[in-house]
């Protein structure tokens, strides 16, 4: 500091303190900062970021912590350690691209058991996605600065951070959405350039292998193709080409799952129409008269938007829509910026579409009726929006006056201090630590793992009823559903291949074999029950010597 | 000489309305035997909220003691603590501690109730002065337009049922106004920064003894005085920093205030940091309702485990800021829809008073810091009140944006007509409050109870001929029916608005 104050007095008289500061000192340091702001320097944050959130999260034990990213981690291991490894065990429900970034970590049991597997492929998505929203915004702003700060406000998000931790697959479309954006936005500017077309096309294709809002994504930048070239002379010639060329690309990761879906399940549609699929869970809550959104414009735009707002900061929420007032205003006559907060907001199209449709439920405690069973479920959903909400936060940097940069560093150090306080949960960590989406943690499983022995073990894997990560049983002597051949003959024959049957009230193998008096009686012929508790059963295999 | 006047004018004038206004009767409860039930509505002590302030101030006043015996805890009941077999009042001391002196005013009248409560109506009327200052001096908004900001407030928020009332929030605003305007001459005046530094620290000191949520309402105004205590220029090559530090030097009121506060806290409750609301609820009515044992132990035990944490998170936010805007029992703009004006006045004003930028955020942010705290508060209804009374302090501020927006549209006729019907219909709402009574429920006790909500209640009441006003009660209510007393009272503000609303407005002097 020394060399920028040289001159510090304390006039007693008058209680004050002057401070002066060379102007070239002061030039020389901002100079500095912006000179060191860079993809590099952005990169190490991003990394350092990341190693010190999962170690504290891997230390707290709370990588693990959502019933689903568990699943992840079991669908990936599948691929390479089970009692039918292949790319079939990828499934039909769930989109494979996360899965198949897991495969090579989660051969390795210590990253599979802890999750850390996860935290790799998330963590580098992670990295990338800070480094694309950077270049979005600058590609916007053309400003290093504002650039830095949207990367920093996405970069410190708690939420961000503890998901970038975890195996769920959020980060991983954050990652191809940004790409695909990025790319999308430069040939929306640049339309002769067909490279960023292709390689938009490229990361469209990985988003929509990823999650289905990457479905939405390949179909608006589709759409935005053809508004692109509206009014111009030649429309139809100019459009053809680039909109065919771009199709045939990202829509190939949607005709791939369908063609895969058929050939592995039988059904094209099996995503959506399966008993596991999430249209089918929502069902449910349709029944229970607990899906407030269906067929409810209204309450799918305000759940979603209070989800976004939750995930995003409230602060820097609400900041971000004076930012998008602001954005709209500076850039009202340029047709093209419409295209790209058209791109941007696809997540927000997509979530509220869902809900409507009733494809998918959010429950938040900020508007969900406490009459409600559930007050906490899927609210992960509105990270997709963090991005667009911190390049709209610092676009308003774009005013350059002393009051917006103060204000704004104020949002930011109160939005901090609302998580601090406790006032703001970090609200996907809440999730899976108190909500639906928590993986629920029975005695059964504590029971399991201080008593297996060994032998294949039989279990309804979708009804979650013992961690299998948090046992020490082996994936590959795990008999499941996608063991077709083990699990259908086990129905018949329970002691054919499993030297243990666990079982939960109502589950797949509850019904199959202890709902079946014929099957139940074989049950008893040859296992004992080690284990009982209200809803689940444990049946070992009787001892032969 | 003019401008003089008519703030007379107007401080005689509101003197007159909220004497009209006053609840009470006369007397001195608990030292004379009064034959009557104290707490029958509508009536001075029909709220807990009024009850406990005053038999606090009773207790200080003649047994000299923080404690409350039990006659008096079981009249302030609810709003009683017990701590080791003491029985205390469950709000902070302050307001009780500045009735005092009024106390025995009234005491040697024999009107110490009314006296007391009439002690409080003086924080109402500087208010009204405050607000008027604040809008002619620091916004420089024309003499008539500064009046009606003023007489919004005064009469057509429901601000004014709790100006002749033992609840906190008048004096609240009190220190609020006063320390805005201490930050704004702290920043405009050369040699007199020390005092208002000081009133500033001094106003933030006594809020923690009046309402401790109060306290978060001072931040703009100490960043305000922070900020107009950094002075940057540049001087050749050298960029000049100029840190006044009078406000950390005088920062050791408000510390000494705080300390002394935790000294209370100390003695009465164990711990410095211990306040009353922590401690177990005194609740007579439910002691006497509840029968099952099982279930008074489990109440027992959940009010010896409360806690501060959770009293205000993002989950409540939506359903509070609902509440408190727009809500049929709650709302502030349902129930003072002028001040709807004054959301418009926040947006432009940026725009067009480009030289008071600074005085404009941290007069809004009063506004905005207030009603994000309490929409997110456990109780953004403030129990069974008339209109949305924590948000008082943002009437006052919303009042001064309302004729902003005039103001900057004063050449607009519609505008004027708009405001005209906004405000009588507010006034209306205010005034119906002021004549009847402050205890009204909100929808979800009144759905429960089978009851009306908000001024639907009262409105019950006043066609029922049932008034809380001493005067009316005692002098008028053989020559004039309610309704007659109420229209007085209405055309009387709507004629007084009018005109300060239609007298040509000048022009602001400073410029933009």
């Amino acid at each position: 500091m020394g060399c920028y104050f040289y001159l510090l007095k304390l006039h007693h008289a008058k209680m004050e303190i002057n401070l002066s500061i060379k102007a070239k000192s002061l030039k020389g340091l901002i100079e500095t900062v912006k000179k060191n702001i860079s993809l590099r320097s952005i990169v190490i944050i991003s990394i350092v970021l990341s190693i010190i959130s999962t170690t504290y999260f891997f230390f707290n034990d709370q990588i693990v912590t959502y019933g689903d990213a568990e699943s992840h981690l079991n669908i990936a291991k599948r691929v390479v350690h089970s009692i039918t490894p292949g790319v079939a065990q990828i499934g039909g429900i769930w989109l494979p691209l996360p899965h198949m970034m897991l495969v090579p970590f989660v051969y390795f049991d210590f990253l599979w058991r802890t999750g850390l597997a996860g935290s790799i492929v998330s963590g580098v998505s992670f990295i990338v996605s800070s480094v694309f929203l950077y270049r979005i915004t600058y590609f916007l702003t053309k400003d290093k600065v504002i650039s830095f700060v949207s990367f920093i406000i996405f970069a410190s998000n708690p939420n961000i951070l503890y998901l970038q931790s975890t195996p769920m697959t959020e980060l991983v479309l954050i990652m191809f959405f940004l790409l695909s954006t990025y790319y999308f936005i430069r040939f929306i500017y640049n339309s002769e350039n067909i490279i960023y077309l292709i390689i938009a096309a490229f990361f469209g294709f990985c988003a929509s292998l990823s999650r289905y809002d990457g479905w939405f994504l390949v179909l608006f930048e589709a759409m935005a193709i053809v508004v692109l070239y509206i009014g111009k002379r030649k429309f139809w010639r100019e459009m053809e080409g680039k909109l065919f060329l771009f199709s045939t690309l990202a829509f190939l990761g949607v005709l791939l799952w369908i063609l895969w879906d058929y050939l592995i399940l039988g059904d094209p549609f099996y995503f959506t129409n399966s008993q596991f699929s999430a249209k089918t869970q929502q069902q449910n809550w349709y029944i229970r008269g607990e899906l407030p959104s269906y067929h409810n414009i209204f309450s799918a735009l305000y759940y979603y938007f209070v989800t976004s707002l939750s995930n995003s900061g409230f602060l820097i929420f609400l900041t971000s829509i004076v930012g998008l007032i602001i954005f709209l205003k500076d850039h009202f006559k340029e047709q093209k910026i419409y295209l790209v907060l058209l791109i941007l907001f696809v997540p927000f199209i997509f979530n509220v579409a869902t809900l409507f449709l009733g494809q998918s439920v959010i429950f938040i405690p900020h508007i969900t009726p406490n009459t409600f069973e559930w007050t906490l479920f899927n609210v992960r959903y509105g990270v997709m929006m963090i991005p667009v909400v911190t390049i709209l936060f610092s676009y308003l940097l774009t005013r350059r006056s002393v009051t917006t940069y103060f204000v704004l560093a104020l949002i930011f150090v109160l939005q901090f201090m609302l998580y601090f306080v406790g006032y703001s949960d970090v609200i996907t960590l809440a999730d899976g630590t108190r909500g639906l989406s928590k993986a629920e943690r029975h005695d059964a499983e504590y029971w399991l793992k201080d008593n297996y022995d060994d032998g294949l073990v039989l279990i309804d894997d979708y009804a979650r009823t013992v961690s299998i990560v948090r046992t020490k049983i082996p994936m590959q002597n795990i008999i499941y559903i996608g063991n077709r051949k083990y699990w259908e003959e086990s129905f018949n024959q329970p002691e054919k291949y499993a030297t243990w049957i666990v079982m939960q009230r109502d589950d797949a193998v509850w019904q199959g074999i202890y709902g079946k008096p014929h099957i139940q009686s074989r049950l008893f012929k040859y296992f004992n029950k080690v284990y009982t508790s209200p809803d689940i059963l444990i049946f070992r295999k009787i001892r032969t010597t | 000489m003019k401008r003089l006047i008519a703030i007379l004018f107007l401080v005689v004038v509101s003197t007159i309305l909220y004497g009209l206004t006053i609840r009470g009767f006369e007397g001195n409860p608990f030292s004379d035997k009064i034959n009557r039930n104290l707490s029958e509505s509508p009536g001075p002590f029909e709220s807990s909220h009024e009850r406990a302030p005053y038999a606090l101030t009773y207790s200080l006043v003649e047994n000299g003691s923080f404690a409350l015996n039990k006659e008096l805890a079981d009249f302030a009941s609810p709003d009683t603590v017990i701590k080791d077999d003491t029985f205390y009042i469950i709000f902070p001391p302050g307001i009780s501690l500045l009735a005092m002196p009024f106390y025995n005013i009234g005491k040697a009248y024999s009107a110490a109730q009314l006296i007391t409560f009439a002690g409080m109506t003086l924080f109402a009327l500087f208010n009204l002065v405050l607000v008027y200052t604040i809008s002619k001096h620091v916004f420089s908004i024309p003499t008539n337009l500064s009046l009606f900001s003023a007489l919004i407030f005064g009469f057509a928020t429901t601000s004014w049922s709790f100006a002749s009332s033992l609840y906190q929030h008048h004096t609240t605003t009190f220190f609020v106004l006063t320390s805005f305007l201490a930050a704004w001459l702290y920043k405009t005046r050369l040699r007199t920064k020390w005092i208002w530094a000081s009133w500033i620290w001094f106003s933030l000191g006594i809020s923690v003894w009046l309402d401790y949520p109060s306290v978060i309402l001072f931040a703009p105004i100490i960043f305000f005085m922070i900020l107009s205590s950094l002075k940057l220029k540049k001087v050749g090559d050298n960029f000049k920093i100029k840190i006044i530090l009078i406000p950390l030097i005088t920062s050791v009121i408000f510390i000494s205030l705080a300390a002394f506060h935790g000294y209370y806290n100390h003695v009465n409750f164990g711990g410095w940091k211990n306040l009353a609301q922590l401690e177990p609820r005194y609740d007579t009515k439910l002691l006497n309702e509840t029968t099952d044992e099982k279930k008074l132990d489990e109440i027992a035990k959940a009010e010896k485990t409360k806690s501060i944490e959770g009293v205000a998170t993002e989950n409540q936010f939506f359903r509070g800021f609902y509440i408190l805007t727009i809500a049929p029992d709650k709302g502030v703009f349902f129930f003072s829809p002028i001040l709807l004006l004054a959301v418009l006045g926040i947006v432009q004003s940026f725009k067009v008073i480009k030289k008071k930028l600074l005085e404009l955020i941290t007069f809004s942010s009063i506004f905005f810091i207030n009603i994000f705290f309490y929409s997110s508060w456990g109780d953004p209804w403030g129990g069974w009140a008339y209109g949305p009374r924590y948000l008082i302090p943002s009437m006052a501020v919303l009042s001064i944006f309302t004729v902003i927006w005039l103001w900057i549209n004063r050449h607009n006729i519609i505008v004027r007509i708009i405001a005209s019907v906004l405000f009588i219909y507010s006034a209306a709402i205010a005034t119906l409050g002021a004549v009847t009574t402050t205890i009204t429920p909100p929808k979800v006790e009144a759905d429960f109870l089978k009851l009306k909500y908000g001024f639907f209640n009262n409105w019950e009441v006043f066609i029922n001929g049932k008034s809380g006003s001493f005067f009316y009660n005692k002098f008028l209510d053989n020559y004039v029916d309610l309704t007659q007393f109420y229209s007085i009272i209405l055309i009387f503000i709507s004629v007084y608005g009018l005109l300060l609303l239609f007298i040509k407005t000048s022009s602001r002097k400073d410029g933009n």
